[in-house]
């Protein structure tokens, strides 16, 4: 494995092209234009190899600088994105003018500093892979390049021999890199954090999702049901999968007006932690079914400001100061959208029922049908459905039936956008997605004098068994039915069928995914808390040990203090043994055998080819068995050094070493020189 | 109850004796087993480190805190192989008999890595105060090299070589570290030999000198001996050779007219400049009679080296020299007399 400065040198720069196609806003196109200039200096490098002027290589980093000014002021605006380009063109310039070593050297700092500004703007778990394997090639370019600056500082004209850079080199550069690594990984989870940044940045990746402000126009979910960007990780603490599906309630709708849902009036009130977290509600309802769940929520950046948890979440803690919440519809809303990772634990009954008093009557808000043309024929449609249903859970059972049974989902309905998407669907097409069947049973129930509301958020999505946790995906939006139950509350109602999942993932899919989750949770979001937690939990393991190690005193009738003493004396007796071991290696070397290096050498070659020296044998008796002049060569300059201390001359070493070799060559371990 | 007299009572005590006790050693205990010097790419990083960490704090971006502990890991590992570098590594010399003051000097140095696996990389050794040291590129574990060495004494006199340091910038050229070696060795600084300040014997010096010294330059036949190959073969008495079937060699007598002494009242004075003067020229004296053929003894406030001829004479009267030093009493001078 010899070092080739230039392939090395090649490897940096493509990782640091690929470090910054992780930002967000650095286009796909330039990465490609930079990819370009890369391959065209390749064949550069290869075939002209001419050096550029300094003067033209002076004006061309003025024009990049300029360039650099323009883009940051006129265009970007953001300098990380500005700098991240100018970066790279720079560095894609210096390859056309790889000269010395230091030209070499300033290749590897460019790419260094676009490491830096991708770590200044992604949340990548790719981002690792880009530093594991700059680290490798990094350390292995900054020791050669050392060694030759270092060869060149001595004012030797040799050339290093190849064999310094060989593959064992190589395999010792892997493992330094190996050992940086945990130290880098050791090193992160101590240092402290600060708690906050000041100048903590947003990042640009926000996903866009709709229907979750006060505002759903029907069909702007099903836009989304394709899309299998991954929303939010919803991780089970205890690793089971709950036995009902989770519904992740986001904000509940009241008021339709023929093309979509809004709010009659949207209440908040502002909620302040209590023993670390937010108390919504009573835990749970007060069914005898009430069943009661733990979820930790990953949440990515995502343009709203509703926060999500399985219907219903009672309880919620994490890192942000105040809480909104709708005391009407119970909906769980920040002050204003984070646009960065969120990640909170929620605590819900998952019984779907959300107990409250009677609600007001806009619930029974029907005004939409009074104007509709064919608002009273769905009044009839409502009546036929719920004819001979008495109490109000019958009813909407009986509709959510009746549209599970005799309507279909598709997913591209015929006369999207018209202007009343209800009567298409209940009365003509009968297909439709989750919206229009959760709208379709809303206004049904209204008809029929049930109180109901269209509530927006997400299902469960695929399970992770890797992980213990749900990957929620865009496609997995849905909308369902909340309708109030005398005696039990806001009762949840699903009324659209089971639909065919849209993606499919693999099983090396929810690997990768899991490995996200993990980067997310311990990088990304890895906080001030989670080194208190690990203090913790050292503090207790470490008592735990303690305790484990006065046990045996106990048991034998000592008391607290006796056990106390005596595991201070086995910790004291073992801290002294460890020191005496590490003393004998630090000052044991003169008990060490005074055996000659090449003596021992030659030793382990005649005992690889069956000759083994007898404990009762001299070396001089030893060497005349094996009847090897070279043998006796070897064994006389060792008698000389060990026993009538003589230090070897240079010569008579190199001499030896060649006996060695003749040993090696006539015993068949290597081949002898043509 | 008051404790406190019996309990400061000691202290003093125990502070002086820890002191004398201490009082050789403080410099050793003080003093740290390894140096560090941080290069000017040393400074750089960690200037570079300094600001990434500041912009790690100020965003509470942990990706910026992963490169913190990237570049420290860095650190960490740059020191690990370092210390491996110097971990187990014996430098001795190989000492020349004697040096001329000023004149530079080769020598070996002899390098050892006594580690059983791990092979030492760039290291350099370098005697204190001296600006050339030897490099070595690679040492394999339980491998020895020799590199030489130029040194310059400035001083005449025993010069004694006792700290070696051995430093390494490797891996990354970040840091120097360095450790001191406690190698001690002497070699004998001749003093400079410039034949213009020697003192010139006239012809007339040692006229009427009784008999010949023994054997030297001269004309007349001192004995016959065997020849060796170090001989000059035009010495060869071929008649002898013819009779007795074996190469025997003419010796000469010494030349009995060529024959002096110098006198050297080597008395202390104020200038040292003036003695070191002194000593040089009494050393250029003896030199330059000597490469001529005559026969030169030495005479100082302590000692009289009798007049003899050749190199070993040479070394003999240039090591008295080397070694000499100022006595109470008088003037210093030199000068030459006829024996």
């Amino acid at each position: 494995m010899a070092f080739h400065a230039l392939t090395v040198t090649y490897i940096i720069s493509l990782l640091g092209l690929w470090a910054v196609s992780l930002i967000g806003r650095i286009s796909p196109a330039f990465v490609m234009f930079a990819g370009l200039l890369i391959v065209l200096s390749v064949v550069y490098n290869h075939k002209t190899r001419k050096a550029i002027p300094t003067g033209a290589w002076n004006i061309a980093a003025v024009a990049i600088l300029l360039l650099f000014l323009a883009d940051f002021v006129l265009i970007s605006g953001e300098l990380i994105v500005s700098g991240s380009r100018f970066l790279t063109v720079l560095l894609a310039l210096k390859l056309f003018d790889l000269r010395t070593g230091k030209d070499h050297f300033i290749v590897f700092g460019l790419a260094f500093f676009q490491i830096l500004a991708s770590a200044a703007s992604t949340v990548s778990p790719v981002f690792f892979a880009i530093l594991t394997l700059y680290i490798i090639f990094s350390i292995w370019a900054l020791i050669v390049f050392n060694l030759k600056r270092d060869l060149q500082g001595s004012g030797l004209t040799i050339e290093v021999p190849r064999d310094v850079f060989g593959v064992r080199f190589f395999l010792s550069v892997i493992c330094l890199s190996l050992l940086s690594i945990l130290l880098t990984a050791a090193l992160f989870f101590s240092i402290p954090r600060m708690g906050v940044g000041i100048f903590e940045r947003k990042t640009n990746d926000t996903l866009s999702v709709s229907g979750f402000s006060d505002r759903m126009d029907l069909g702007s979910i099903g836009s989304v049901k394709l899309d299998s960007t991954v929303v939010m990780r919803v991780e089970m603490p205890d690793g089971k999968r709950p036995e009902s599906p989770l519904y992740l309630r986001g904000a509940a709708l009241d008021l339709y007006h023929g093309s979509g849902w809004s709010r009659h009036t949207a209440k908040r009130r502002l909620l302040k932690k209590e023993d670390g977290g937010f108390n919504i509600g009573a835990p749970g309802s007060k069914t005898p079914d009430r069943k009661t769940i733990e979820q930790r929520i990953w949440l990515e950046p995502l343009d709203t400001d509703v926060l999500f948890a399985a219907s219903s979440a009672f309880r919620l803690s994490g890192d942000f100061a105040n809480l909104w919440i709708d005391p009407d519809n119970a909906a769980m809303r920040l002050p204003a959208p984070p646009f960065s990772r969120l990640q909170y634990s929620a605590w819900s009954d998952v019984s779907g029922v959300i107990p409250s008093p009677a609600p007001d009557a806009l619930y029974l808000d029907t005004s939409y049908l009074d104007k509709a043309a064919e608002g009273r024929t769905i009044r009839r449609l409502s009546l036929a459905i719920t004819q001979g249903r008495k109490g109000p859970l019958e009813k909407a059972l009986a509709i959510q039936n009746y549209l599970r049974s005799n309507f279909d989902y598709n997913l591209s309905v015929e006369g999207q956008g018209s202007a009343t998407p209800l009567e298409d669907f209940l009365l003509r097409t009968k297909e439709g997605y989750c919206e229009h069947f959760s709208t379709a049973m809303a206004m049904l129930l209204r008809s029929s004098g049930v109180p109901a509301r269209v509530v927006t958020g997400y299902q469960q999505g695929e399970w992770n068994e890797l992980g213990g946790y749900f990957i929620v995906r865009q496609q997995d939006a849905h909308s369902w039915v909340e309708a109030y139950i005398d005696g039990r509350g806001w009762m949840r109602f699903d009324p659209t069928p089971a639909a065919p999942s849209a993606y499919r993932p693999s099983v090396l899919t929810l690997y990768l995914d899991f490995m996200r989750l993990r980067w997310n949770r311990y990088v990304i979001q890895y906080s001030f808390k989670d080194q208190q937690r690990i203090a913790k939990e050292a503090r207790m393991k470490a008592s735990g040990l303690l305790d484990m190690l006065k046990e045996p005193f106990r048991t034998k009738g000592y008391s607290g203090a006796e056990s106390g003493l005596a595991t201070l004396l086995a910790l004291v007796l073992l801290a002294a043994a460890g020191s005496v071991l590490a003393l004998r290696r630090a000052y044991g070397r003169k008990g060490r055998s005074k055996t000659p290096a090449y003596y021992l050498d030659m030793l382990k070659i005649l005992e690889a080819s069956g000759i083994r020296k007898l404990a009762s044998e001299t070396p001089t008796e030893f060497a005349r068995r094996t009847g090897e002049p070279c043998v006796g060569e070897v064994t006389r300059v060792y008698e000389e050094e060990r026993f009538g201390g003589r230090t070897p001359l240079g010569d008579e070493l190199a001499g030896v070493m060649k006996a060695l070799e003749c040993i090696k060559c006539i015993r068949g371990i290597r081949k002898r020189p043509s | 109850m008051n404790l406190k007299p019996a309990i400061s009572a000691p202290l003093p005590w125990l502070s002086f004796a820890a002191s004398r006790l201490l009082a050789g050693k403080r410099r050793q205990i003080l003093k740290l087993p390894r140096s560090l010097v941080i290069t000017r790419d040393g400074k750089w990083y960690i200037g570079i480190l300094l600001v990434i960490g500041v912009a790690a704090i100020n965003t509470g971006n942990n990706l910026l805190y992963l490169i913190v502990a990237t570049l420290l890991s860095l650190i960490i590992v740059s020191g690990i192989m370092s210390e491996a570098v110097l971990r187990g590594l014996r430098i001795e010399r190989q000492m020349p008999e004697y040096a001329f003051r000023d004149v530079p000097v080769n020598i070996r140095l002899k390098a050892t890595n006594a580690k059983k696996r791990v092979p030492s990389f760039s290291f350099n050794a370098i005697d204190a105060g001296q600006r050339k040291g030897a490099w070595f590129l690679k040492l394999r574990a339980g491998q020895t090299a020799w590199a030489p060495v130029e040194y310059t004494f400035h001083k005449r006199g025993r010069a004694t070589l006792d700290m070696l340091r051995v430093s390494t910038r490797f891996p990354f050229g970040l840091f120097v570290k360095g450790k001191d070696e406690a190698v001690k060795d002497e070699i004998i600084v001749l003093p400079a030999i410039d034949p213009k300040k020697a003192i010139c014997a006239g012809e007339s010096l040692s006229a009427g000198a009784a008999r010949s010294a023994g054997k030297g330059h001269g004309t007349g036949l001192y004995g016959l001996r065997d020849y060796t190959l170090m001989d000059d073969s035009r010495h060869i008495h071929w008649r002898s050779a013819a009779r007795t079937q074996r190469l025997l060699l003419k010796e000469f007598e010494a030349d009995a007219s060529k024959r002096l002494l110098i006198v050297f009242e080597n008395y202390a004075c104020n200038d040292a400049a003036l003695f070191e003067e002194l000593v040089e020229r009494a050393a250029a004296t003896a030199a330059v009679h000597v490469e001529k053929g005559w026969s030169v003894g030495l005479k100082t406030l302590k000692r009289e080296l009798p007049a003899g001829a050749g190199r070993a004479q040479l070394m003999r009267i240039l090591r008295e020299l080397a070694v000499i030093e100022g006595l109470p009493g008088g003037r210093p001078s030199v000068e030459i007399r006829g024996v």
